[in-house]
């Protein structure tokens, strides 16, 4: 509460400082920005004075305000696939202009990433920032057919993916764990289904996603790679429509319309695997009868506007995994998956300060169960959130765009646990150790136009993390066995962490077409993905800041080049960062998983750096859209502990990595698009040598990460149709191929061994190359009523 | 109580059993979707520096289980090469000097021919200073001009209290009978094990996960079911009945206290043999206690428990 009270201290003091340097006469142009047929929110839609460079963007909730010299305007709304619309304003009194933008459905869409205003991305104190509207992304290529807009987002500069076919994404070097995934606001800590093939977000649910890979805004914090933020729909508040898709593997259902027409509208929207229900023809023979696999997702939405003043959201999401095996004398279910819930409230105190209120909820739990005979086992692990924040939007003069607020998590981390029963007898170890957090953090940024050539957008974030009881402390001796405990009581203080994160961007404009753009990024995060595979799973796990762990944190630099062509209609950029990362963790060498330990005294520490040059060309306009972008990158870590204190390449040093995405609208109902990728290959750690041990073959390895999978390339394609618009229903087709030239990419290698030890005359070991997805053909047929 | 330790164990074995159920599933999970395909591949990475590989033991016993001081010196090779039983003398250490201290005494290790199934083996072998429990035993080699030193103590033993068979552990297989021990654990912490079964007349082997600490039991008397030791290089070990003896065997069960370097060289050997071939591990060094070489330098305190299966 007395961060509250020294933001609103603070604000009252800056305000003050702005009517005095701000006194001449002045008005509030304000109002929302939404949709004229399904009343949808429109965000970062554009509104801008004709003619000139000022103007503002609408916020997450269609808002936007600006303040101009009374006078006679007019005014330019516009918005990526809508009709501009151009309205004369006469302005001599604070004034509120509701805006309602027709689709331009039937006209030629542009593509994929949005430009709000066509030299936004150039004149924009915005870097290493991409928004993403799902509409645009249905007609790219898509594996199974499945939409998936972190398979696109891994296709931008700067941004790459894990292993093949995963939808977990790295940015600029940094882990798995470093990008905060939101989803209406609420953190997701897993956002893959089916070991990250598919990603939880349905297509069909989310309006908007937007990517920060740099120059993270002061209201972001927590990680230290990136921010993606993504918004679920409304839904309609005119009429009751529902959508869906038909796939190879997935069917989804939405539902929307207005509770309260104009003023209260509902989502909710499904999706469901069907492979264990195509496979049980061929399990109910098997010895394996009762085994099969599927995933689910469900997101739901409401709001309610009470007045222009007022309004509130509740969404949700919740979505699972589950993998059930069963054979003659072992049954065992494993499900695991996200649960977020997120009630807001939007406040408008005035025509310049615009407020939000969010209580947030998030889970994600982990659990496999299993029994034999008369033993049960029980093995979970998982993370729960809850979350408030308050958040405030303030435009005081043209030039200015503030904002402020506080932040408040209340974490509960669950490391693996066991339990388990035998018979009717309970076995729970004593040393389940969860453990507790209190994060929280108070932002204040302002973007300020200081001349028609600069602006800075300026912001400091204070962060804090403050881990607390009940927790059990165990200390150990000299041999290292534990000899000692401390033991906390419930919310009593263990460590507290705590910085200040300055965040920083610079705009200078060469001319109208072309600017420069500089960044600079400090940020603290204090918890920690700990994975001891090769690549990211669902068992993977968070663990808190604690006295042993320090918090992980990053510092970005960045500049960039920004320049547009003919007429804005073919963007450009070329920007070159360097980034440092500390606190970075991994498992000490000779690590083995054993029972309900304090994984923390399984770790070791080092450093990361990254740096690297993105090349983007984007066209958005036209029947041919697409971009291409090549990103050259070195990306290192260095641990004391390990590689014998040789700094190695970190897993997803990718040097180069370039991507093309191209469509060409036929005509209006038939549009063909591809995508290109290729990357070099990720890196491992090679055996290197052999020898034998009681007859085994025991591998002695080469230097961390010392080696190379072949590079990785695929192209996809896809034809989508756009059936004709009848009474009730449209419909359209999408034909995808992945892979269509069959390459066969690496996607893991394992060693063959031939042979006995003295015993076969012979023993020889072949290194053999596993590929994952060959081509791959598939069709949706989608439907909206 | 009985069932609550026998829970332990099998708790122990839960998390291996995460690990292992896990990448089974994700494995499974790709072959069932994904028509995957593999191709054979070269990879060039070069030869490792030349080290010298100990496998040498120390054991205390007396009469039929008195064991001579045994050293197996060999050397490492490029991982991919092929290894040809012709040439196993190649890699076999021979002229090398070998000495043990046990801090008072020092013997010199000579270099014998073994015939090990056939085959001719060189090992070096001491005789003359008796192993005792509680002592430190350093080894010193010099072969090849490389020098390596290990030391490691023989751990006071610790005897079973009892071992007995269960019956019909699995109804389709009535012929197979479950091994059980019970042990009273120190109320020290910082107990290793490790074990080995021997049926009839064959040798002893190690059990698959043939260590354990007293980590989670320290200080109590607690049973515990055990598997059968195997040859892990036995491509005939069957799933169903793994772990379990048979109806009219004579099982003797060595039962040895290893010191904590012995141990974490079990440890993370029988884990990096167990996830060979995994892609989703990551590769895991063994930990060797041998100074400027791999392999182990151990000292063994067994004690032995028999019992006869009837038929």
């Amino acid at each position: 509460m007395k961060k509250i009270f020294l933001l609103l201290s603070l604000f009252s003091i800056y305000h003050s400082l702005f009517t005095t340097v701000t006194a001449q006469n002045k008005f509030t142009l304000s109002g929302y920005v939404k949709d004229s047929v399904s009343g949808e929110s429109l965000i970062a839609a554009s509104v801008f004075v004709k003619a000139t460079s000022q103007g503002a963007y609408t916020n997450e909730y269609g808002f936007y305000s600006m303040s101009l010299a009374p006078g006679n305007y007019e005014i330019v709304f516009s918005y990526v696939g809508y009709k501009t619309v151009t309205q004369s304003i006469k302005l001599n009194a604070d004034t509120r202009v509701n805006i309602n933008l027709p689709s331009s459905a039937n006209t030629l869409k542009e593509i994929v990433v949005e430009t709000e205003k066509k030299d936004a991305n150039v004149q924009n104190a915005d870097v290493g920032k991409y928004e993403l509207s799902v509409d645009k992304i249905k007609t790219l290529p898509a594996i199974f057919g499945e939409v998936d807009i972190m398979k696109i987002i891994q296709l931008l500069p700067g941004v790459q993916s894990g292993t093949e076919g995963t939808s977990g994404f790295y940015v600029r070097g940094g882990g798995p764990d470093q990008n905060l995934v939101l989803l209406d606001e609420a953190v997701v800590y897993n956002t893959g289904h089916l070991f990250g093939f598919f990603s939880i977000f349905n297509a069909d649910a989310i309006l908007n996603t937007t990517l920060y890979k740099g120059g993270m805004p002061a209201e972001y914090g927590g990680r230290i790679s990136s921010v993606l933020d993504v918004n679920m729909k409304e839904g309609n508040n005119k009429s009751y429509h529902a959508s869906g898709g038909i796939g190879v593997i997935a069917s989804r259902l939405t539902l929307e319309g207005p509770i309260v027409k104009n003023k209260s509208s509902f989502m909710i929207s499904g999706r469901r695997t069907y492979i264990d229900v195509l496979l049980k023809p061929f399990i109910t023979k098997s010895k394996f009868n009762g085994s099969g696999y599927y995933f689910y997702d469900l997101n739901a939405k409401a709001n309610y506007t009470f007045s222009d003043k007022d309004r509130i959201f509740a969404s949700g999401y919740f979505g699972r995994d589950v993998f059930s095996f069963k054979n003659a004398d072992l049954k065992m279910t494993i499900p695991w998956g996200n649960a977020t819930g997120t009630l807001r409230w939007n406040h408008l105190f005035n025509s310049k300060l615009f407020m939000n209120v969010d209580a947030i909820y998030n889970d994600y739990h982990f659990e496999l169960d299993a029994s034999q005979s008369n033993f049960d086992i029980r093995l979970y692990s998982g993370i729960k959130d809850r979350n408030a924040k308050i958040d405030f939007s303030y435009y005081p003069h043209i030039r200015h765009e503030i904002k402020f607020g506080v932040n408040y998590t209340y974490h509960i981390f669950l490391p693996s646990s066991v339990t388990a029963k035998s018979g009717d007898v309970q076995f729970d170890p004593a040393r389940i150790e969860k453990k507790f957090g209190h994060e929280s953090g108070i932002y204040f940024q302002d973007k300020y136009t200081l001349s028609e050539k600069i602006e800075i957008n300026a912001g400091v974030r204070v962060s804090m993390f403050e881990q607390v009881g009940p927790y059990k402390k165990i200390l150990y001796g000299f041999t290292g066995l534990p000899n000692d405990s401390i033991v906390y009581g419930p919310g009593q203080h263990i460590k507290t962490y705590y910085g200040c994160e300055p965040r920083l961007i610079l705009k200078i404009s060469v001319n109208k077409h072309s600017s420069i753009k500089a960044s600079y990024n400090f940020n603290k995060q204090y918890i920690h993905l700990v994975s001891n595979n090769g690549t990211t799973l669902p068992t993977d796990i968070w663990v808190p800041s604690s006295i042993r762990v320090k918090p992980q944190m990053g510092n970005q630099y960045s500049i960039g080049y920004f320049r547009n062509f003919f007429n804005d209609k073919l963007e450009t950029s070329v920007e070159l960062y360097y980034k440092t990362l500390k606190n970075q963790i991994e498992f000490k060498e000779g690590y083995t998983p054993s029972p309900n330990e304090d994984l923390e005294e399984s770790f070791v520490f080092g450093t990361g750096d990254s740096k690297g040059i993105e090349f983007y060309i984007n066209k958005t306009i036209g029947r041919f859209t697409g971009w291409i972008s090549y990103t050259l990158a070195y990306t290192n870590r260095h641990f004391p502990d390990l590689n014998t204190g040789v700094t190695f390449p970190y897993r997803y040093d990718r040097r180069h990595v370039l991507s093309v995405v191209a469509s060409y609208k036929l005509n209006d109902r038939w549009t063909l698009a591809g995508t290109f990728v290729y990357q070099t290959g990720i890196a491992f750690t090679p055996p290197e040598g052999k020898y034998f041990i009681e007859g085994n073959v025991v591998t002695e390895y080469g230097s961390t990460n010392g080696f190379r999978l072949k590079a990785y390339n695929r192209a996809d394609i896809s034809l989508s149709f756009e059936g004709r618009k009848r009474k009730f229903i449209q419909d359209g087709w999408n034909f995808s191929i992945y892979n269509f030239y069959n390459r066969h990419n690496p996607y893991f290698i394992y060693d063959k061994y031939d042979g006995q030890f003295l015993v076969d005359p012979t023993i020889t070991i072949q290194a053999k190359q596993v590929s994952l997805f060959p081509i791959i053909p598939s069709v949706t047929w989608n439907f909206k009523f | 109580m009985k069932k609550y330790q026998v829970s332990i164990i099998k708790y122990n074995e839960g998390i291996k059993f995460r690990q292992y159920s896990f990448y089974c599933l994700l494995i499974t999970v790709y072959c069932l979707l994904f028509s995957s395909c593999e191709k054979n591949i070269t990879i060039d990475v070069p030869k490792p520096p030349d080290k010298l590989v100990v496998e040498g033991f120390v054991e205390t016993g007396t009469g039929d289980f008195s064991k001579p001081y045994i050293v197996l010196l060999t050397k490492n090779s490029a991982y991919y090469s092929t290894f040809n039983l012709n040439d196993i003398n190649t890699y076999f250490v021979h002229n090398a000097v070998v000495k043990i201290s046990d801090g008072t005494d020092t013997i010199t290790l000579i270099e014998l021919p073994f015939d090990t199934a056939g085959i001719q083996i060189s090992a070096y072998v001491g005789f003359g200073m008796i192993a005792q429990e509680g002592k430190t035993y350093s080894l010193h080699i010099e072969a090849d001009g490389k020098t390596v030193d290990a030391v490691t103590s023989i751990i006071p033993s610790i005897p079973l209290d009892s071992i007995w068979v269960t019956y019909n552990e699995k109804p389709d297989f009535p012929d197979k009978v479950r091994l059980n021990c019970q042990l009273t654990d120190p109320p020290e912490l910082g107990q290793y094990v490790r074990y080995f079964t021997k049926v009839d007349t064959e040798s002893f082997l190690p059990g698959l996960s043939s260590v354990f600490d007293d980590a989670l039991i320290n200080g109590t008397t607690f049973t515990f079911p055990l598997d059968r030791g195997y040859n892990r290089n036995d491509t005939s070990i069957d799933f169903d009945t793994y772990g379990l003896f048979n109806k009219g065997d004579t099982i003797t069960l060595k039962w040895c206290n290893i010191d904590k370097s012995h141990f974490d060289f079990w440890r993370t050997l029988e884990f990096s043999l167990g996830s060979q071939g995994n892609p989703f591990s990551s590769p895991l060094e063994v930990k060797s206690n041998i100074v400027g070489g791999l392999g182990i330098w151990g000292g063994y305190s067994p004690s032995y428990k028999t019992i006869i299966v009837p038929q």
